[in-house]
């Protein structure tokens, strides 16, 4: 059995390391890992997309600048996370500096990036485009055989590892990773018919 | 192969992939654009299932970072080579500063020796010749020693060159 969180801490403890001895691609790689999860995290403050991933590329950039002073006392995404949530709050005070429609203080920041968006900052053309996506893609999964579905939202929502859904499901392993391979592809192909 | 890829895909965004597959995905993925564009796109569907909102990440995102780190010194690199230049230059200074040291108390002992030599020409002339007062004034004029009274008061000392590296 994978432990998934060991796994993910261990490669990033390789790639951390070849970071700090020159290897820039092994940065690249974090980055990849990680771009999605950053870009959601500085979204929940900033509530624009856009900005969001400018917003996240000046973390990840401010992240790498800073670690030959990573020693590893916390997890890597733990310390990424932190450099995230203060770039974003930084941003936002500047924003705040520059538009007197954005007034926030140091709390408010605190509730914000802890809450759901409330607000957002897409146009009426990328609110009707969002919500299509969403109804394209909840019609996909509900379109989706059972078995994949169930396999599907166990992993998707309620988080469980491969081994956890097997067992749930009584099949092995490796039929769990097929099933969430075909949903996922499945979703997909309804959504590039959107988007692409 | 594809196929093969875009499973490892799936997995990889579960955490579900041993290390070593991940490190040779993560390679994969840094010449396989269409790779890249897959992740992104399962990763989306990931996230808009929990939080209802669909959010994909740029073509450009991972290349715009590496743009600019790549105009970065590599800090922690450059750092071992900067201390390693300033040791350089210590070790030289320090080197130079020897070299100094020695030729400068080869001098001193060569005019020491003159010294010695013209004191005790000045002891064996007559006090009132004319010649032991030029050679009294001599010492005088040119002895790094300190007199009192036309007396020898000598004081030892090294004189030390110090190199600036800069």
């Amino acid at each position: 059995m994978i432990n998934q969180s060991r796994n993910s801490e261990q490669l990033d403890e390789e790639l951390v390391s070849r970071v700090q001895h020159g290897d820039k691609t092994a940065f690249d790689h974090l980055v990849i890992k990680y771009q999605h999860r950053i870009i959601q995290l500085v979204n929940r403050y900033v509530k624009d997309p856009s900005e969001a991933q400018d917003v996240a590329q000046d973390a990840f950039i401010k992240a790498y600048r800073a670690l030959d002073g990573f020693r590893g006392e916390a997890a890597f995404y733990t310390w990424l996370y932190r450099i995230a949530t203060n770039t974003a709050k930084n941003y936002l005070i500047s924003r705040t500096r520059r538009h007197s429609d954005y007034q926030y203080d140091i709390q408010e920041l605190e509730v914000i990036g802890n809450s759901p968006q409330l607000h957002s900052n897409d146009t009426p053309e990328q609110l009707l485009l969002s919500e299509e996506i969403m109804t394209t893609l909840n019609q996909a999964i509900e379109d989706l055989p059972e078995e994949m579905r169930v396999a599907f939202r166990l992993r998707e929502i309620e988080g469980r590892s491969y081994e956890e859904i097997a067992l749930a499901m009584k099949c092995p392993v490796g039929t769990i990773r097929s099933r969430l391979f075909r949903a996922r592809e499945a979703i997909d192909k309804q959504l590039t018919f959107l988007l692409d | 192969m594809s196929e093969d890829l875009n499973l490892k895909l799936s997995q990889f965004i579960d955490n579900e992939l041993e290390h070593d597959e991940a490190l040779k995905l993560l390679n994969a993925l840094a010449d396989q654009p269409h790779l890249q564009h897959k992740l992104k796109r399962y990763e989306a569907i990931s996230h808009a299932i929990k939080s209802q909102v669909y959010l994909e990440v740029k073509a450009d995102f991972s290349a715009n970072i590496a743009q600019q780190i790549k105009q970065d010194a590599l800090p922690f690199i450059d750092k071992k080579q900067s201390f390693k230049q300033t040791y350089q230059w210590l070790a030289l200074a320090a080197s130079i500063a020897i070299v100094a040291f020695i030729v400068e108390q080869g001098i001193n002992n060569q005019r020491f020796n003159s010294t010695a030599t013209l004191q005790m020409a000045k002891h064996w002339l007559p006090k009132d010749s004319d010649l032991n007062k030029r050679i009294g004034q001599y010492l005088q004029d040119h002895s790094p020693d300190a007199y009192a009274n036309g007396e020898i008061d000598a004081k030892p000392y090294a004189k030390v060159t110090i190199v600036n590296p800069k």
